[in-house]
């Protein structure tokens, strides 16, 4: 009996210290790289609108259904789907305060999702006003209501998200270009509030396709990615 | 059967109150009313939230069927719901009833009064400020985005306070227990509020550390989720099995020496087994092998508690789960306790996780242990001290049947679809040729079945919540004779 309560108190530490003592303490050594071409160090630390926007991810609860994590090859084709060039690691996460590998796959993997070309520009460079126009467009109209660009999906619609206005001049250059029957009535537009320009800002920031050291030598998936 | 009637000391609980003197009587009378009305509190808020729980299960079922119902207002959208009901789960039912069933069999097994019944009613009364306060935080879009950590770290901080006023009692009635049997239960609970204690504050406080980043931030998630489900729920069901299943059946446990090996070897396992979900992620390798080799050592107090709970019924006593209602809700929530740590040791494997990784399997596992264990033997606690709360016995046979097979067919119901509805997704995610559309289409015919499964258990916790409320009105019969689920047969009565 005398025991007991050191006895339940060394076996919760013990489990403490190796998994986040230890864990905490090694994974504090980790640097962000810095690309010899670019200087760019990798990864960086979003701000602003991006920042913003990982909090409206964090409100809505999209880690319920979408995850953040790119598996290694024996878990699934997780590569092979083009979720992200190369399995995730540790130092992607490097500057996240809220971590959103998720437990559940009910949609798409979102890891590197601003490096997917969704809207279908096959522009060269994704990074380029136009590209990029257009696929914060595709964002837009597909949080609006998922089934106007994915008929089978059953993803919620956030429609919330969006406010519709009275056209007051001219149309707002924000304004959703929706097919009927979503399309707004006459005189009236349908734009993004705030948090939809954030979310979509933060969305299109999701990029984990860069080079690291421990990946070095890992093979190229089939089909790489056109990331830029 | 006559197995069961050659037994002299078999009876007690079953068909009668055990004949004790008259002295005895008295003062187990005197225990139990120093904890009822704390006690009947606890159950009662646990109840209301189960079936605030049930109504906003079959919600979010509907949802995945029908992503446009109720989707245009940003505090009923999926992704806060979900969370949600996490909380009204675990910390709203779950833990009420589990402090609830806690505090009578302290007072009970360690024979001390509860001092201050107030002090514990104010615990319970902040804990669920907290907690309510929390959902409304997540409804308004306050929610953290951490599986189990969902409420703000000011609500968990607040629940906190009041369960530590809990538990301090409890840790004071192990301090003040007079010697004597029945002393793994208490084992299991005073620690499982100690660790329950040290694990909401350890998690909530690490991840609200502002120099604290990246992954770590995940793994003190995992590792809040298996402190909660194993240092937390399964300790208490345990301790509570250990009470009810040698207490109704009227027979001793039958191995000391196995339960307290069990309980030192859960102990040192309990805190083990969450981050095997990161299997192939982003988490350092070793972790993971380390977590999958804990979660496979568990098979040592897993079969210890499983061999011990079969030879305290063997040799006739399971026709007893035929009658009574207690009995049945926890020897089918104790198997179901073995059957989920098997599982979670499957789960747990690579081979096997490359198949059920991040699919509906988990959501399967978690309701094995949330509710086909967990809740089960909560019910069948419920169920036995509810009428030494009031003094009256159960209303209506009838009711606990309905409610017995309500919960059971949905909840099987729910695993069943959802395992099948993960395994398939698993395939699919895994092949790169199958499109997003096509896998969530694949998945839809199951969770239509798991709509049924989730009508089920709103319709078993509904009539449990009804008896509940006509019990603690003073409804219930007056009798010397605990409800039966069966009317005894004539061959029978000589159990009397």
């Amino acid at each position: 009996m005398k025991y007991f309560f050191p006895g339940i108190f060394g076996a919760f530490l013990l489990g403490w210290i190796v998994q986040i003592g230890i864990p905490y303490a090694s994974l504090a050594k980790l640097d962000p790289v810095v690309d010899p071409d670019t200087n760019e160090p990798y990864p960086y630390n979003v701000a602003g609108l991006a920042q913003q926007g990982r909090a409206v991810y964090a409100a809505n609860g999209c880690v319920s259904c979408h995850t953040q994590q790119v598996r290694a090859a024996y878990m699934g084709a997780d590569v092979d789907r083009h979720w992200g060039t190369r399995q995730s690691v540790a130092r992607d996460y490097l500057y996240e305060d809220a971590v959103f590998l998720g437990s559940l796959r009910a949609g798409p993997d979102l890891s590197s999702v601003g490096a997917r070309d969704v809207a279908g520009t096959k522009a060269p460079d994704l990074g380029s006003v136009e590209a990029r126009a257009k696929n914060a467009q595709w964002h837009y109209v597909h949080l609006y209501n998922p089934r106007i660009v994915q008929p089978k999906s059953n993803m919620p619609s956030f429609s919330y998200l969006f406010d519709t206005k009275k056209i007051k001049g001219e149309r707002s250059a924000k304004a959703l270009d929706l097919p009927p029957p979503y399309s707004a009535t006459d005189g009236y537009e349908i734009v993004p509030t705030p948090e939809a320009e954030a979310l979509v800002g933060y969305l299109l920031s999701l990029n984990k396709n860069h080079d690291v050291p421990e990946m070095k030598g890992a093979p190229a998936p089939a089909k790489a990615n056109q990331a830029k | 059967m006559s197995a069961i009637l050659a037994e002299p000391e078999l009876t007690p609980t079953l068909t009668s109150y055990p004949k004790v003197s008259e002295a005895d009587m008295r003062a187990r009378r005197e225990l139990d009313a120093s904890a009822s009305g704390p006690v009947a509190l606890l159950f009662t808020f646990g109840i209301l939230w189960l079936v605030a729980w049930s109504v906003l299960n079959l919600i979010l079922t509907w949802k995945l069927l029908s992503p446009d119902f109720l989707s245009s207002y940003s505090f009923l959208t999926f992704g806060r719901l979900r969370p949600i009901a996490t909380s009204m789960f675990a910390y709203g039912w779950a833990s009420c009833a589990g402090m609830g069933v806690s505090l009578w069999l302290m007072v009970r097994l360690c024979r001390v009064k509860l001092r201050s019944p107030l002090s514990v009613v104010i615990g319970t009364l902040i804990w669920n400020a907290g907690l309510f306060a929390g959902i409304v935080a997540i409804h308004l879009g306050y929610g953290r985005s951490m599986e189990y950590l969902e409420l703000p770290v000011w609500s968990q901080l607040t629940m906190l306070g009041g369960f530590s006023i809990i538990g301090i009692w409890i840790v004071g009635l192990f301090y003040n227990r007079r010697e004597g049997t029945g002393f793994i239960t208490q084992a299991y609970v005073t620690a499982a509020f100690i660790w329950m204690a040290w694990t909401l504050l350890a998690a909530n406080i690490f991840a609200a550390m502002p120099w604290v980043h990246g992954v770590i931030i995940a793994i003190n998630n995992a590792w809040f989720i298996s402190g909660i489900t194993h240092y937390w729920f399964t300790a208490i069901g345990l301790g509570a099995a250990f009470y009810l299943i040698p207490k109704v059946t009227g027979r001793p446990i039958h191995s000391y020496y196995l339960a307290n090996l069990g309980f030192w070897g859960f102990a040192f396992l309990a805190g083990w087994g969450g981050l095997q979900r990161y299997n192939g992620g982003p988490i350092p390798t070793w972790l993971i092998t380390l977590n999958i080799v804990a979660t496979a050592l568990t098979i040592i107090p897993v079969a210890t508690v499983a061999v011990n709970h079969h030879f305290t019924m063997a040799g006739g006593a399971h026709q007893m789960m035929h009658y009574s209602p207690t009995l049945r809700f926890t020897v089918v929530g104790a198997m179901a306790y073995t059957v989920s740590s098997l599982t979670a040791i499957l789960l747990s494997l690579r081979t096997v996780a490359s198949e059920t990784g991040l699919t509906y399997v988990n959501l399967a596992q978690s309701h094995l242990v949330l509710y086909a264990f967990f809740t089960f033997i909560m019910f069948g606690a419920i169920y036995f001290i509810v009428p030494r709360l009031v003094g009256r016995e159960w209303v209506s046979a009838t009711f606990i049947r309905f409610h017995f097979w309500g919960t059971a067919y949905g909840i099987g119901l729910t695993i069943i679809t959802l395992t099948i509805a993960g395994l398939f997704q698993g395939k699919d995610w895994a092949n790169a040729l199958v499109d997003n559309t096509t896998i969530v289409q694949t998945t839809l015919p199951l969770l239509r079945g798991s709509i049924i499964g989730a009508l089920l258990l709103l319709g078993g916790h509904l009539i449990f919540a009804l008896h509940f409320l006509l019990m603690i009105l003073r409804l219930g019969q007056i009798s010397d004779e605990p409800t039966l689920m069966a009317q005894l047969h004539s061959e029978e009565c000589s159990l009397k």
